[in-house]
């Protein structure tokens, strides 16, 4: 089933919804954002716990927002899981199979069949205050699914596990989301859970989405500085646009900054959206510390390439790479590289990063 | 849950449920009742087992062929309360229970209609506390404080022996506002002092323990030992002796004399059976009916012919007795009982 | 809790378009409100209205207005607020520890001491005065017996006839609602917040006053109602325990002139009163109840650890002096009760043992033992129909949100407000007109017993209700619950010990209830209330504590089977 938000509005005393989004059949969308940015308002709206003051919501083209929260065939895995706590792990997963009509014979079934989904068979007796955070989170799983919703919705299901943990089961709500093929929409704050989760992701800001479309994309043509800068790490480095020129594969822009002049693009997403960048306007350069590498050459900037020197103000081992945060003009950088090569604090270096990823925005 | 114990719950609850229906059935039935042709409004010991209805009713009804009904209503000042509730559509022919202190508010209310028994005569003169004759008297007592002799081996002989300090908190009372006792003693003492019983309480105060709600629960702290003396009536003595062998529990008979109470019953206005009603009246004061009233009502019978059991000796009958007059009653009742609420709070 | 800029949903929310949700509470509504109409509203405004017109029959508040100027009434109604207030704190003060250790602790014999501690609330007050009595007082056996072992002329405790045997008492009678009520609602909560805040070093009465307090707070004040307003109709226990009319309540003042002065019309205007005080404090309960109401994930089965191996702490010491004390102020006055039911005669001196009066009351045929089935069969019907009638309205109450619903919410406590002599006579005069017969039949009785135990019910199942998490409800939403099926599979089975409790409770109130059922009963329907105050006003202590005996073994097994059934405990 295809979810589609047309022109939901929702106004609080200090905040306001508005959105206008589609879920494709079968796709994982990640709502991601900061909190209070209205993801779980969203969730709820979609789920009917609150009315949008207009709107509507279509699934498969037909309308679902006349329709009572307990009439939507849609699934809720909840931050902390609402597990029924007098109920054991069985009927939990099969309350929505009662609520929903289904002979004993095939709730039998279908709840067997999801034990081995989430890997607990022989679970079924025990009662859900006994399981770990784990387990409570893959029966509140089963639980939605359990009914076949037409939309499975999940609010920030990993957030109380820990690190660990947290991968292996994203792994697994992803695996058992595809091999079920249902649209799901997945609220997060976790950049690093969005990016490997999401077929899509929407980012949020203050009740409406800045940007939508896949990570990669989302990741390598942020549409703003928000984007860029929420999703992955960025250096930002203010300037003045002195000029425009043509390159191989676009417009190039010098911007004047502290460090010198450096060479940008203005991306293509941000281009066609908003209006070229004026002369003489207030900029950010916006380049992430993996796109840098530490050479031996002098500062300058190149045709393809900006140089910038400095002095390693602080390094982090990460183990498979290594952080370096360099100064230079009153100004910190930092670098994501997996060079062998080590610099130490104080010491003098300067690295370089292909003008193609120096992205300019507005101010 | 498994289909074994979904079942096994289901029969659970049908056989709950039609054991209940079946109780209900078995309360509910009212049993073969024929039509009563006398119903009488009575004070519950009157009805009880033990008291005189088993007793007397099935002497009137055998000595008429009738059937009589007994409806126990609470206390008195209930049997009086129905008839005035009742008063347009009386379910009952007969009250019992209506005192000298409570024929002021019967008459008032106008519920019942006069007879004069045939059978008044051989009653003495002061036992007929109704002039109209709408209530007829049928037993009378007399308030008195009953003590423990085994404790107190100097009784008060009078009322103002009462206020000694030798009493100092041995005495339980009763309140008037909510028991008839409490309002005799009450009476008891403006029929004594008149309109300085105030000061007389003032005196009395510091020898009381407690003051209760009932008799009921006086009784039961005297019989405790909690204090040894109590308020009563003068018969009380006579029930443990009949009952507990023991002689231990004596009145107090009082110079300036004890409170009389007369117990009555009327025929209520609009009785459905009012020419049997009058056959009541009358039944109520012969040998009868007198004869049980000392062992089932403790109290005296009207009729002086008839012998009162041994264990009344133990129920003396004072030389004085009291009594207020019931208009005057009627006039200041709740003046003199807010005074004094006033009085003994302090 | 909502993050900010979101809105916090306490319930189910307000919807333009859940038009099947409150359309099914509207039904919902329909079945209570009836019945209570007819077996509530009616006799009492049949009663009532006797306060509120004069002599020609038209409305008027010089009644009502003229006894609250009267400086007479108003020292009266002051009392009865001022005992009650204190009652209420004191009963909170005995009853929280209990809460706590029955919440939070195994030990043997749990069940028994909870149906035991639960009895005290449905003696009649004659039972409880001559337990007191026979215990407490000057002659009483605690007396006797530190006289004897100190060989003093004087007893050393004079307890009794003084402001504090009152507050005694009440405790006394009401220790069970704060325990039951309040350990019903803390067993469900989670240790692991109070465990979070001893490892951040919160413990003692800190740790009561910053953590637990806040979590329990909804029963607390719920229990705190209904002691106040059981308090607020106290009349025996006032009068003789506080030794004189000094300590009078307005329920003394609405029996005088109810029963003794047949004053009905100032009698109602004054039980008016009484019911107006009684719904104004109810109402600032409920309000409170509200605000202090806060989601919390519930807890079951937590693992609880010994009693008996805290034992030799400090904290240990001081739960085994608790234990001392109730014993002695909740057991003892029972005891006594039942030990004088073995005596032959009345007074101390008559030493001889004997099962007289009980093999009076098992000797078939005789009143006794219609009088205990009777009460027996009451007390069930009463748990059956005040249960649904009270987790209904509690429900309701605790998820509605239009004004004015605090306000309906306390009008639906009224029951317990009202002094049951005033309900008693309602009955009598409204179904006097009625072509079918009301009075004198067993389900006049039921009705009665209903109307007044339900109020308990509500106000037990509401902090409840108040308590459960939002996305609990919102889980069982998604997964296709409506209004009915969520009421029905989720909350109310989540709501179970609450409803024991209220069950309970319903039960015992219908065993002991004395001022209605005496103006309904006949000959047949005597309750072993009614039976007891007969044998009473015949010299028969005795008997009537053996009567009382049996009430109280009775109730006891009740409660076991109760608290068994609803598989609570342990």
């Amino acid at each position: 089933m295809a979810l589609r938000i047309r022109g939901i509005e929702k106004i609080y005393p200090d905040f306001r919804l508005e959105l206008d989004l589609e879920v494709h059949q079968g796709e994982l969308l990640i709502l991601l954002g900061p909190s209070g940015c209205g993801k779980t308002t969203t969730l709820r709206l979609i789920a009917g716990f609150i009315d949008p003051d207009s709107g509507a919501l279509d699934m498969d083209s037909r309308r679902i927002d006349n329709l009572p929260a307990h009439r939507r065939r849609i699934g809720i895995v909840f931050q902390d899981y609402a597990l029924f706590p007098h109920l054991n792990v069985w009927d939990n997963i099969g309350f929505g199979l009662r609520m929903q009509g289904w002979s004993p014979g095939e709730a039998r079934r279908r709840i067997g069949e999801l034990l081995g989904l989430i890997s607990l068979e022989g679970y079924g007796k025990r009662k859900v205050t006994r399981l770990s955070g784990g387990e409570q989170q893959r029966v509140a799983l089963a639980r939605a699914l359990a009914p076949q919703p037409q939309l499975l919705l999940l609010d920030e299901p990993l957030s109380a596990l820990d690190a660990k943990l947290r991968k292996s089961l994203r792994s697994e709500i992803r695996r058992i989301q595809r091999e079920l093929a249902v649209t799901t929409l997945y609220v997060t704050h976790d950049q690093e859970e969005a990016l490997v989760l999401g077929d899509r992701i929407a980012v949020m800001r203050e009740g409406h989405i800045e940007q939508i479309d896949t990570p990669e994309r989302i990741y390598n043509r942020p549409a703003n500085l928000f984007v860029g800068t929420f999703l992955g790490q960025a250096n930002l480095l203010r300037g003045r646009l002195t000029g425009w020129f043509a390159g191989r594969d676009g417009q190039i822009a010098v911007v004047e900054t502290g460090v010198g002049k450096l060479s940008a693009i203005q991306p293509a997403e941000t281009r066609s959206a908003k209006a070229k960048l004026q002369v003489g306007q207030e900029v950010v350069v916006f380049f992430r510390p993996e796109h840098c590498s530490l050479d031996r050459q002098p500062s300058g900037r190149t045709s393809r390439s900006n140089r910038i020197s400095g002095r390693v103000a602080r390094t982090e081992y990460l183990g498979s790479h290594r952080l370096i945060e360099v100064e230079a003009a009153d100004q910190r950088f930092t670098l994501d590289l997996v060079d062998r090569l080590t610099p130490a604090g104080g010491d003098e270096v300067s690295f370089s990063v292909s003008v193609h990823n120096c992205w300019l925005f507005p101010r | 849950m498994n289909k074994i114990r979904r079942i096994s719950r289901l029969f659970a609850a049908g056989a709950a449920v039609l054991l209940f229906f079946a109780a209900v059935a078995v309360l509910a039935t009212p049993g073969a009742e024929t039509e009563a042709e006398l119903v009488i409004y009575a004070y519950d010991s009157f009805v009880a087992e033990w008291g005189p209805a088993p007793l007397v009713i099935p002497k009137f009804e055998k000595r008429y062929g009738v059937e009589v009904k007994v409806i126990s209503v609470g206390d008195a000042g209930q049997v009086l309360n129905r008839a005035i509730l009742e008063r347009d559509d009386p379910q009952a022919d007969i009250v019992l229970g209506i005192d000298n202190n409570m024929l002021s508010r019967a008459l008032e209310e106008e519920v019942l209609q006069p007879y004069r028994s045939p059978n008044l005569d051989a009653i003495p003169e002061q036992l007929i506390f109704d002039a109209t004759h709408a209530v007829t008297p049928f037993d009378y007592g007399y308030f008195a404080f009953v003590y423990d002799s085994e404790v107190l081996d100097n009784p008060p002989g009078s009322l103002e022996e009462l206020t000694d300090p030798r009493f100092r908190k041995r005495i339980i009372l009763q309140d008037p506002r909510t028991s008839s006792p409490g309002l005799g003693f009450l009476l008891w003492t403006i029929a004594v002092y008149g309109e300085d019983y105030l000061d007389y309480w003032r005196r009395l105060q510091p020898n009381l323990l407690t003051i209760t709600d009932g008799w009921d629960t006086a009784y039961g702290m005297f019989t405790s030992g909690e204090a040894p003396m109590v308020l009563s009536y003068t018969t009380s003595p006579a029930y443990h002796v009949e009952y507990e062998q023991t002689e231990r529990y004596r009145a107090a008979l009082f110079e300036e004399g004890n409170y009389l109470q007369i117990e009555g019953m009327g025929i209520l206005k609009g009785a459905p059976h009012p020419t049997l009603a009058r056959r009541f009246i009358d039944f109520i004061l012969t040998e009868e009916f007198q004869s049980e009233i000392p062992l089932t009502n403790w109290m005296y019978p009207v009729d002086p012919h008839v012998v009162t059991p041994d264990s009344f000796r133990f129920a003396p009958k004072p030389e004085r007795s009291l009594q207020l007059p019931a208009e005057e009653i009627r006039k200041n009742r709740d003046r003199w009982i807010n005074a004094w609420v006033k009085q003994v709070s302090r | 809790m909502g993050k900010t800029g979101q809105p916090l949903e306490l319930a189910l929310p307000q919807g333009r378009r859940t038009s099947s949700g409150s359309g099914t509470l509207f039904l919902l509504l329909l079945a209570p409100a009836v019945f209570l109409l007819l077996f509530f509203y009616f006799p009492l405004g049949s009663v009532l209205v006797g306060g509120l017109t004069d002599s020609s029959g038209r409305f008027t508040l010089g009644i009502a207005a003229s006894l609250l100027g009267d400086p007479y009434y108003l020292r009266i109604i002051g009392f009865t607020v001022w005992q009650a207030i204190l009652s209420t704190m004191l009963s909170v003060l005995m009853g929280l520890p209990g809460a706590y250790l029955l919440a939070r602790y195994d030990f043997r014999g749990k069940r028994l001491i909870q149906a035991l501690t639960t009895v005290p609330f449905v003696l009649p007050s004659i039972i409880v005065v001559l337990g007191f009595v026979r215990f407490f007082g000057n002659n009483g056996i605690l007396n006797r017996s530190l006289m004897a072992l100190f060989r003093l002329e004087e007893p050393p405790l004079r307890i009794l006839y003084s402001l504090q045997a009152i507050l005694l008492a009440h405790a006394f009678y009401n220790f069970p609602v704060v325990v039951r009520v309040v350990s019903s609602l803390w067993r469900r909560i989670h240790p692991s917040t109070e465990e979070a805040a001893r490892s951040l070093g919160a413990h003692g009465l800190r740790l009561f006053f910053r953590i637990s307090l806040p979590q329990i707070l909804p029963a607390l004040l719920s229990a705190a109602a209904l002691v106040f307003i059981f308090c607020l109709l106290s009349f025996a226990i006032v009068l003789v325990l506080g030794g004189g009319p000094r300590y009078t309540t307005l329920e003394v003042e609405v029996y005088r002139l109810a029963k003794v002065s047949l004053d009905l019309k100032t009698g109602s205007a004054l039980a008016l009163i009484g019911a107006v005080i009684s719904l104004l404090f109810l109402y600032a309960y409920i309000k409170l109840q509200q605000r202090s109401s806060f989601a919390e994930q519930m807890a079951e089965d937590a693992e609880k650890p010994r009693l008996a191996g805290m034992l030799g702490s400090v904290r240990g010491v001081f739960y085994l002096l608790y234990l001392l004390l109730m014993a002695l102020v909740i057991l003892a006055p029972m005891i006594t009760v039942i030990a004088y039911s073995f005596q032959l005669r009345s007074g101390w001196a008559q030493q001889a043992i004997s099962l007289e009066w009980y093999r009076r009351i098992l000797s078939g045929g005789g009143p006794y033992l219609r009088a205990v089935v009777n009460s027996l069969f009451f007390a069930c019907l009463t748990m059956l129909l005040s249960l649904p009638l009270g987790t209904l309205l509690a429900y309701v109450g605790a998820r509605s949100r239009f004004t004015g619903s605090r306000l309906l919410e306390a009008v639906m406590m009224l029951p317990i407000g009202i002094s049951s002599i005033i309900l008693g006579l309602g009955y009598l005069k409204a179904y006097r007109q009625l072509p079918w017969r009301i009075v004198g039949t067993w389900y006049s009785i039921v009705f009665a017993h209903t109307v007044i135990a339900y109020p308990f019910v509500i106000r037990v199942a509401s902090a409840t209700f108040r308590k459960m998490k939002s996305s609990l409800t919102e889980a069982a939403r998604s997964l296709g619950a409506g209004p009915w099926r969520l009421f029905w599979r989720l909350e109310l089975p989540m709501a179970r010990s609450a409803l024991i409790t209220g069950a309970a409770f319903a039960f015992g109130i219908s065993v002991g209830e004395i001022n209605a059922s005496l103006m309904l009963y006949n000959e047949r329907l005597i309750t072993i209330p009614v039976m007891i105050y007969r044998l009473i006003g015949s010299y028969n202590f005795i008997g009537a504590c053996a009567m009382g005996s049996v009430l109280m073994l009775f109730c006891f097994l009740a409660f076991l089977i109760i608290d068994r059934a609803g598989g609570e405990i342990g």
